[in-house]
Formats: structure tokens, C-alpha cells, sequence
């Protein structure tokens, strides 16, 4: 066995300690074990660094821990942290080491990488505990050794800060044990391996507060407390030497949840967000880790990769202040691209590289925003810089009540850079905000993502593909850069929650609105060229027992699209440019579990029999589902200098610059203010009698899985080339995509099988809404438009509907 | 959301191009793809009234001081002046307003079918007489039936935009008042046409 194995062993499985003392005649006494060697080290241990090393000379490089200190939690370099050891061996059950720990700092000054060290760091850590831990090494069931341990730590704090702010895990407590064979294995070429079997790993983590202070967290300016219990079986780690690139670590895991155990995740502020009944399994395979050199932007660092992470992840029940959602399940595959454009990566360097750079986005107002937030810290300033790199597919399952909704072959791809550091207060984006609340400021730099899906699936994994993703506002297709600046903070608008400032830029961008798959290609209906600018201010999240509350503050924003397109998302015919403003305050969302109400569809009917008897069925929409209760209050624009409004202006007849290159129309380009506008200008809401404004549009949207009735449209065969005649009811007979047949009159044991439909219900309310006018505005005369229509104005609106969709048969 | 809320401005958007064609089968074979989605539902328009409510302050008629917006009853009468919802809009600076006034009742229906399709010509079938290039469009196929249940609203004229304005005055052009199906056939395309 190679020693270096067995030390990391017991790093794994415990604590390490440092700086053996000799024992005073007190400490002898409290020692109470008879059978072995008891020990009592009061220790304050400064180390100036450790350095790990992967440099082999063409590659590789150093990650240094700087200015190490351990000591007791209110004085680390001046008052000693005192733990007791009773180390014993037994013939038969091997070394057993019982320790308990009084309360311990181990503070880290800084860690560094390659060309960074001595420049700027990640951040200062402190991480405070106190608690016991018992060791038994004894043989294993092979060559190796069998290691049991618990470990139970209490009062734990960690707290990571930089720029002189701090954020702070308060008030942990740990709870792990742990039964694992660890042995080296042969793998092969002259190289060994740590295989680590995992028979058992239990854990259960809570976290009282999470706050942006190196103090403990108060009530009211923290984010909440959390909870995580999980439970492993037939888990194993193997670990061998050399990276990705020389020297380095690779890393092949595979981890199972123990399905009878608790295994679940947990959020609580006034109420809880709870992920239940976790369970599945996850394969990683090619896991490194070195020291990289000279990234582009963010210079060198620490590589992380990894060839394939697949897995299937469930959580049984997803549930909101005590109700249920249903189930939520993602099976995926992260793994490189097939041209090697995308590989899976996660490069973190310390420091903020974007610090002091003047942002050039192609968005004047944008960079105006992002320039602020990288202008109020330095080349010196502590933080985390990262490249993320993925390429990753899955299926997202959904189950309500029983029916599933499946998101069906998701792939995304993509990359781009972020910043992570903590700041205090003055430094934020909003002048308005309190000076005192520091915050964790992230930075978005050129995120190129990727992504699209076939379609949904409902009912089965082999049902028939079919759009419906329309009518849940998402896009079935989608490539955009992001830039951002985000600013988060603790406490919410009601005590504990989260508080967030941004301004988000989505670029470059093209948005499948509706598509359908016609052989080798998709046609559909997209929006091109698209740019979405995005601002918010004091935007809170709380939970509470109505569910997940979004005050939403203040909000603005500009989406503009170059062409909407019928057909190819790129070169189809276009309807011309659209663009679209926002302006919004005081408006807020509501998320929470379970969905619509059961319901008489087609007919009139407090319950199924009288539902029946008028020519409808009864709608039965179990008690699971998700609903989204919404206000927007739009605001008017007072002045016509004043930029934010809502507003809608439909743009064509632009005169086209074909940029020099008359044969290659992909860089052609439209001639600024060259089209007709229509605009439908200063979109507001009021409460129906002045311009009070505090009601906006009201709407309630239920999501639904639930079986439907669906009749045949036409005599005939359909496209799946079931015969059947108008009117007949579809009932599912067998797997599908076929199998089903239409029946004239259905008895109850055939309706029990009607078609599984995503079921959308919504209700929406207006007091009023105006639009100040509609305009046609022509190129030469941008200033002065025509005006089309002198107002526009809905009042007392109360609009309930009922959808349920289901593919075209 | 903003997915849905531009779905929502494109469906305000007026269409360059609409017309009404049942689909042959020699049309029918040249569709290939097999998405899409059929719709089945109903709309609800103030089945028991709107959120103006007769407790609000400035609820009053501006001539007679009676109370203007309420619920609807059980049959879909407006217990007060009125429940249902209403649309105005100002053709002339100077001039006054037309409106959907008193728009309530209820509209379903099933089948409505909603994709992307691309129609190709051929030598031997030349869609719209082959007047216009291959191209894509967005099919709306109407439902077979749509049932209307007291669905009623009025073509009105008035000096002010709201009921409840200073002197307001309106005459009702004519009313409708909807109980029954409509059996409908064929569908809608959607396409772009014209210089964008």
C-alpha cells in the first residue's frame, strides 16, 4: 500500500492534525479511556504556505494556500485550539482514534495560482468548527484497508472574503460517516490507482444563516437556513495520477443514491422549498485537475475537466410550503462534441480580470452599465475569474399526479467567462442602496450558450412528439451571448430572503418561437438578430405560505428583433423588425405548488355526471401541477424624452447595405432608420378612473398533466394512419405513437384511457389598460409620426381559458 | 415569460396575408413535418364581472350618480349598470370613441390546431395558382365546432373613453348576444410577404 494513499485516506475520512505537545498533568487527568494512548495537543500553528505543484516544465504549474493559521476562533494567533485523542488498536477490529475537537480556526490568508500569486488571491477563508470524530482502520475485504468513521462537527463557520467584504456560512452543524474500503489497484501501464469502494456515506448538513458578514448572521440580513440530507451505496472513487495535460490528478466516480434512506435538500425562510425523495445515480469518468497556464483573458489557473458525466438524477416530490409540485427527473450526458468544438471544463483563476476594462458590446446604453460594475474594482482586487466550457444532453421528465411531461432531447452547448467577488455596499450598481449591505457581485463576460429540444413528449417516453412549449412562454431553440452584472444580497423584502440589482445584455441572438422538424431541418417561426437589454433594481425573493414571492422592484427593458422569420431560422422570409419596451415597478410573481381546479370542459356541470349530461367531461386535474400568479403594473411614461415605456413598434421596407459583398447576403445589414414604423406607444395600466396605477394585469397560470378528451376532426384516416370517423373520441389502447383508436361513444372504462394532455389554465384581469397612441412613423419624418389612432383603452377585463393540447394526429 | 409575452405582441400584430383554403390530399402529401399541437378549450369573459367593482371610489355615473361597474349575475346580467368588459379606441383627436362594450360570455371549442408548414411547389401542384415562392407558414386550423354560451357584446360610439368620465354619453349601434355552435372548416396561414 503506497503510504501517500493512506494519508489522503485519512484526510478523506477525518480530520488532520498538526503539531504534537506534550501533555500537562491536568489534560492526563480528563482522559478517561484505560485500553490505549491518550492525547491532548494544544496547538496555534502558523504556516507562511503550501504550495501544490503539477509543473513539470512544458506544463503545469503551482497553487499555493498562503499565511495558514490554526488556532482557537477568537484569538488564531494568540490562544490555542485543544483537542483529545485515545488511540487504541484491537487484534481483531484494527486502530481506532477517538477524537474530540474544542473550537478550532483554520484560516487561510490566500490561495493563489501560477503567474497570479503575489498579485491577488480567491479570497481570505476562515473555516471555524468544534466536534468529535471516531476512526477505525482495520483490514479490508481485500488488500486494502476497511476505514469507518463519524464524524459530528457543530458550530461550524465558514466565511470566504474579499475586497473587505465577507460572506459567511453561519452556524453549520455536520453530521458524516462513512464506510469505505480503500486499496490500490494495478490499472495498467506501470500505474497504480487509489480505489476507494464506498459501501456506505452518509451526511446531513444544516446551515442556520447565510449572510454577507464575517460577524454571525442577524435575522432579517440573511438568506435563510438550509438542510441537506444524503445517503450513498455502492459508491466508488478511483484515483490515479497524472492530468490532463502531465502531471496532475485524474479522477473515474460513480455515486448511487441509497433510495432507503432520506435523501433530500431543503431551503427555509418564512416557509420551505423542499427537493424530497432524491434518488438515481451519476458516472463521471475522466475527471482532472491541474494547473493550467496563460487562458486568454483570465491567465493561468486551475483546470477542472472532466470526458462524461452521465447520470439520472430524480427528485420524487418538489414541494413549496408543504405542497407538492410532483416529480422532477433529468437524465443527462455531459460529454465532448463530436467536432471537439465544446468540451466540458471549468478553468477558475483568482482575481477579477475583467477589473477596470471598458465594456464593448456592440450596446452603447449597455456598456455604460457593465464599464460601472468592473470600474469599481482593481487589477489587485480578491474574487474569482472562471471559463466554463459544456456540451451536455438530457431529458427532463415531469410528472403531475401520475401523467408525465417529457422535455425531450435538450442539448446545450456553449461557453464564456464569469467573475465572483464580494464587495461592500458602496460599491454597488444602485446608488440608492443601503452603504452598509455588502453583497456578492457576478459578473457575466461573453456566455455564448446554446440550446434546443425536439419537443415535448406527454404521457410516455413513446408518445408522439408535439410543440405546446409556446404555451409555457419558452423557447423550443435558442442562441444567445449574455453579459451581465448582478448584484445579490441577503434579507428579502419581508425578513430573511434574497435581494438582487442587475443589468443583463442578451446579444447576437436568434429565438425559435414555433418549429416543426421536416426531415433533415427544422422550419418555424423565429426571431433573428434579436438583442434583449434587461435592467432590474430591488428585486426580492421570500418564501412564505403562499409560496416562492418575487417583488420585482423595478424593471426596464428593450428587446429588439433585426427579423422575424417564416421558415429557416437565419434566411427565411422575414415580416420585418420588432421591437419591444418594458417598464415596470411594484410588480411581483408568485410560484406556487399545485395547479388548476377540476372543471366541467365543453359543457356546463358542477360535477362529472352533470358535466356529462350537458356534452362535456369532467376535467381532473389531481392535486399536483404548478400555478404562477403574477401582477404587472406598467408604468406611463410621463415625458417623451424619458427612455423607459412600454411600447411595441413594428418595423418594415428598411433599405438593405449589402456591406460591400453583393453575392453574400450574410453580412448585409439594414440602413438605420430606413423602415415604416407602426408603434403602438406608451402602454399603460391604471385602476380604471384616473391614472391611480396600482392594480396592473393580474393573471393566474396553471400547469397541468392530466388526461383529456380529444375528438376526431375529419372521417378518414389521420396521419398516423388510424382510421376513424369526425367526432369519434380517442382512446389509448396500447404503446403509443400508435397506439390508440377512435371510438364512437367511449364506455367508462374506455375514457379512463383518454390521451394524456399538458393542460394550461389561466385567468387574467385588467381594470385598464391604455395604449396613448398608435402611430405610423415614416423614415423622414421620425420626429413627427402620424398618428393612426388617438388612444386605445381596455377596461374591466376578466379573462378565464382552459387549454389542453395535445399533438396533431 | 418574455417568450410568451412576444408570442402575445405577435399575436396583436396585424398579418400581411390570411386567407382560408381546405387542404387537398396532394397538399396533404406535401406536408412532412408532424409537430404541432391541437387545441382544445374555452375562454371565459367576465362570467361573474370584471375587477372594477361597485365599491370602488370614482365608480359613479357622471349624469344620474348610480353606480356604473358591478358583477354579473348568475344568467350573465350586469346587476348594476354594467359587468362586462370593454374595448375603446379614438380614430380622431377630435373625435370620439368606438367601442366593444359589455363583451362577456363564453367560447369553446376543440381541435384548433396550431404548426409550422412548409409548402413547396411542384410542376404539377402550384400553391395560390404559384403566385409565391416555396415557403413556410403558420397554419391555424379552425376548429370543427365552436360553441358559444351567452356570448354577447355591443357596438357603441361615446364622447369619453370611460363610462365613468365627466359628461360621458354613449348610443348603442347594435348588440349581440351569441347561444349555439358555429361549424367551421379549413385554415389560416400566416406568412410574410413585401420588403421587411
Amino acid at each position: 500500500m503506497n503510504k501517500s494513499y493512506v494519508f489522503s485516506a485519512l484526510l478523506l475520512s477525518g480530520l488532520a492534525q498538526a503539531e504534537l505537545v506534550g501533555l500537562d498533568e491536568f489534560s492526563l487527568e480528563q482522559i478517561s479511556g484505560q485500553t490505549g494512548i491518550g492525547i491532548n495537543i494544544d496547538k496555534i500553528v502558523s504556516v507562511g504556505s503550501i504550495t501544490y505543484s503539477d509543473d513539470d516544465g512544458s506544463s503545469g504549474g503551482d497553487l499555493q494556500f498562503q499565511d495558514i493559521k490554526i488556532g482557537d476562533p477568537t484569538n488564531v494567533t494568540g490562544a490555542t485550539a485543544h483537542s483529545q485523542h485515545l488511540i487504541d488498536i484491537d487484534g481483531t477490529d484494527g486502530l481506532f482514534i477517538d477524537s474530540r475537537f474544542e473550537a478550532t480556526r483554520i484560516q487561510v490568508g490566500g490561495i493563489s495560482v501560477g503567474n497570479h500569486i503575489g498579485s491577488r488571491s480567491f479570497g481570505q477563508f476562515v473555516f471555524d468548527f468544534e466536534g468529535t470524530n471516531l476512526l477505525q482502520i482495520g483490514n479490508g475485504t481485500s488488500s486494502g484497508f476497511l476505514i469507518n468513521s463519524a464524524t459530528s462537527l457543530k458550530n461550524v463557520d465558514f466565511v470566504w472574503s474579499t475586497n473587505g467584504a465577507s460572506f459567511h456560512l453561519d452556524n453549520l452543524t455536520l453530521d458524516r460517516t462513512l464506510n469505505a474500503d480503500f486499496e490500490e489497484k494495478d490499472i495498467g501501464s506501470g500505474q497504480t490507482a487509489l480505489v476507494i469502494d464506498i459501501a456506505k456515506f452518509s451526511s446531513a448538513t444544516t446551515i442556520g444563516g447565510i449572510c454577507f458578514s464575517a460577524a454571525d448572521c442577524t435575522d432579517g440580513e440573511s438568506f435563510g437556513s438550509f438542510s441537506r440530507e444524503l445517503n450513498l451505496i455502492n459508491s466508488q472513487i478511483e484515483m490515479h495520477g497524472g492530468g490532463r495535460e502531465g502531471e496532475g490528478i485524474t479522477m473515474n466516480m460513480y455515486f448511487e443514491f441509497d433510495e432507503s434512506a432520506t435523501n433530500f435538500t431543503s431551503y427555509t425562510d418564512d416557509a420551505t422549498i423542499k427537493l424530497a425523495e432524491q434518488s438515481g445515480n451519476v458516472t463521471i469518468t475522466g475527471f482532472t485537475f491541474d494547473i493550467g497556464r496563460s487562458e486568454s483573458l483570465i491567465g493561468d489557473h486551475v483546470a477542472l475537466q472532466w470526458d462524461k458525466i452521465k447520470g439520472d438524477y430524480k427528485v420524487g416530490s418538489l414541494e413549496i410550503a408543504g405542497k407538492t409540485m410532483g416529480s422532477f427527473e433529468m437524465i443527462f450526458d455531459f460529454f465532448d462534441s463530436i467536432d471537439g468544438e465544446y468540451q466540458n471544463k471549468l478553468l477558475l483563476a483568482p482575481g477579477i480580470a475583467f477589473a477596470g476594462d471598458v465594456s464593448n458590446t456592440g450596446n452603447a446604453n449597455f456598456d455604460t452599465f457593465m464599464t460601472n460594475f468592473y470600474s469599481k474594482v482593481s487589477n489587485t482586487s480578491d474574487g474569482i475569474s472562471l471559463f466554463n466550457e459544456w456540451n451536455m444532453t438530457a431529458d427532463v421528465i415531469y410528472t403531475d399526479d401520475g401523467n408525465t411531461l417529457r422535455v425531450d432531447n435538450y442539448l446545450t452547448y456553449g461557453n464564456g467567462y464569469a467573475t465572483l467577488d464580494v464587495r461592500t455596499g458602496e460599491l454597488s450598481i444602485d446608488d440608492s442602496n443601503d452603504d452598509t449591505k455588502n453583497f456578492l457581485a457576478v459578473g457575466v463576460r461573453d456566455y455564448k450558450v446554446n440550446y434546443k429540444i425536439d419537443g415535448l413528449r406527454v404521457g410516455s417516453e413513446t408518445s408522439q412528439l408535439q410543440n405546446g412549449y409556446e404555451f409555457l412562454g419558452f423557447s423550443p431553440e435558442a442562441q444567445f451571448t449574455m453579459n451581465a452584472a448582478i448584484e445579490i444580497r441577503a434579507g428579502g423584502a419581508v425578513g430573511n430572503g434574497i435581494t438582487f440589482d442587475g443589468d443583463v445584455l442578451l446579444s447576437d441572438a436568434n429565438f425559435a418561437v414555433t418549429k416543426t422538424n421536416v426531415g433533415a431541418k427544422d422550419v418555424g417561426v423565429y426571431l433573428d438578430d434579436a438583442s434583449y437589454e434587461f435592467h432590474f433594481r430591488d428585486v426580492t425573493l421570500d418564501v412564505d405560505n403562499g409560496g416562492i414571492k418575487l417583488i420585482l422592484g423595478e424593471l426596464w427593458s428593450e428587446f429588439t428583433v433585426g427579423d422575424v422569420r417564416f421558415g429557416d431560422k437565419t434566411s427565411g422570409a422575414s415580416m420585418g423588425g420588432l421591437i419591444v419596451k418594458r417598464y415596470q415597478a411594484d410588480s411581483d410573481v408568485i410560484i406556487s405548488a399545485g395547479g388548476a381546479t377540476d372543471k366541467c370542459m365543453g359543457g356546463t356541470g358542477g360535477d362529472a355526471t352533470a358535466c356529462n349530461t350537458d356534452g362535456g367531461y369532467w376535467l381532473d386535474t389531481g392535486s399536483e401541477g404548478i400555478t404562477i400568479a403574477s401582477t404587472q403594473i406598467l408604468k406611463k411614461r410621463l415625458l417623451t424624452t424619458d427612455s423607459k415605456e412600454n411600447s411595441v413598434t413594428w418595423i418594415t421596407g428598411r433599405t438593405v447595405n449589402d456591406n460591400g459583398t453583393d453575392a453574400d447576403p450574410s453580412d448585409d445589414y439594414y440602413e438605420p432608420n430606413t423602415g415604416n414604423q407602426l408603434k403602438v406607444d406608451n402602454i399603460y395600466t391604471s385602476d380604471g378612473y384616473d391614472d391611480t396605477n396600482t392594480y396592473g394585469i393580474k393573471s393566474t397560470f396553471s400547469v397541468d398533466v392530466a388526461k383529456v378528451r380529444v375528438l376526431k376532426k375529419t372521417t378518414g384516416a389521420d396521419v398516423n394512419l388510424i382510421p376513424g370517423n369526425e367526432g369519434d373520441e380517442l382512446i389509448i389502447n396500447d404503446t403509443e405513437p400508435k397506439g390508440y383508436e377512435y371510438v364512437l361513444a367511449p364506455t367508462p372504462a374506455q375514457q379512463a384511457n383518454r390521451p394524456t394532455s399538458l393542460v394550461i389554465s389561466s385567468n387574467t384581469q385588467i381594470k385598464e389598460l391604455s395604449a396613448e397612441s398608435i402611430q405610423l412613423i415614416h423614415p423622414n419624418a421620425l420626429a413627427t409620426p402620424a398618428t393612426l389612432m388617438h388612444g386605445v383603452k381596455l377596461q374591466n377585463l376578466n379573462l378565464t381559458s382552459t387549454l389542453s393540447i395535445t399533438p396533431i394526429r | 415569460m418574455i417568450f410568451k409575452r412576444l408570442i402575445f405582441v405577435f399575436g396583436l400584430l396585424p398579418v400581411f396575408c390570411y386567407s382560408l383554403e381546405k387542404i387537398s390530399d396532394d397538399d396533404l402529401s406535401l406536408v412532412t413535418g408532424q409537430n404541432g399541437v391541437s387545441i382544445s378549450g374555452e375562454l371565459v369573459f367576465n362570467e361573474n364581472g370584471g375587477p372594477l367593482l361597485s365599491t370602488d371610489t370614482g365608480n359613479v355615473d357622471p349624469n344620474d350618480g348610480s353606480i356604473v361597474w358591478g358583477v354579473c349575475d348568475t344568467d350573465g346580467n350586469a346587476v348594476e349598470d354594467r359587468c362586462g368588459a370593454r374595448l375603446a379606441v379614438k380614430l380622431n383627436e377630435s373625435g370620439g370613441w368606438y367601442a366593444l362594450d359589455e363583451l362577456k360570455g363564453k367560447v369553446s371549442f376543440e381541435g384548433l390546431t396550431l404548426k409550422s408548414r412548409e409548402i413547396i411547389n411542384t410542376a404539377t401542384d402550384a400553391t395560390f395558382g404559384g403566385d409565391v415562392a416555396d415557403l413556410t407558414v403558420l397554419e391555424i386550423g379552425l376548429p370543427n365546432k365552436v360553441k358559444f354560451e351567452k356570448f354577447s357584446y355591443s357596438y357603441v360610439t361615446s364622447n369619453e373613453a370611460r363610462p365613468t368620465d365627466a359628461g360621458y354619453s354613449q348610443h348603442v349601434r347594435y348588440g349581440v348576444d351569441f347561444n349555439g355552435s358555429v361549424n367551421m372548416q379549413g385554415n389560416i396561414l400566416i406568412f410574410p410577404t413585401g420588403n421587411p
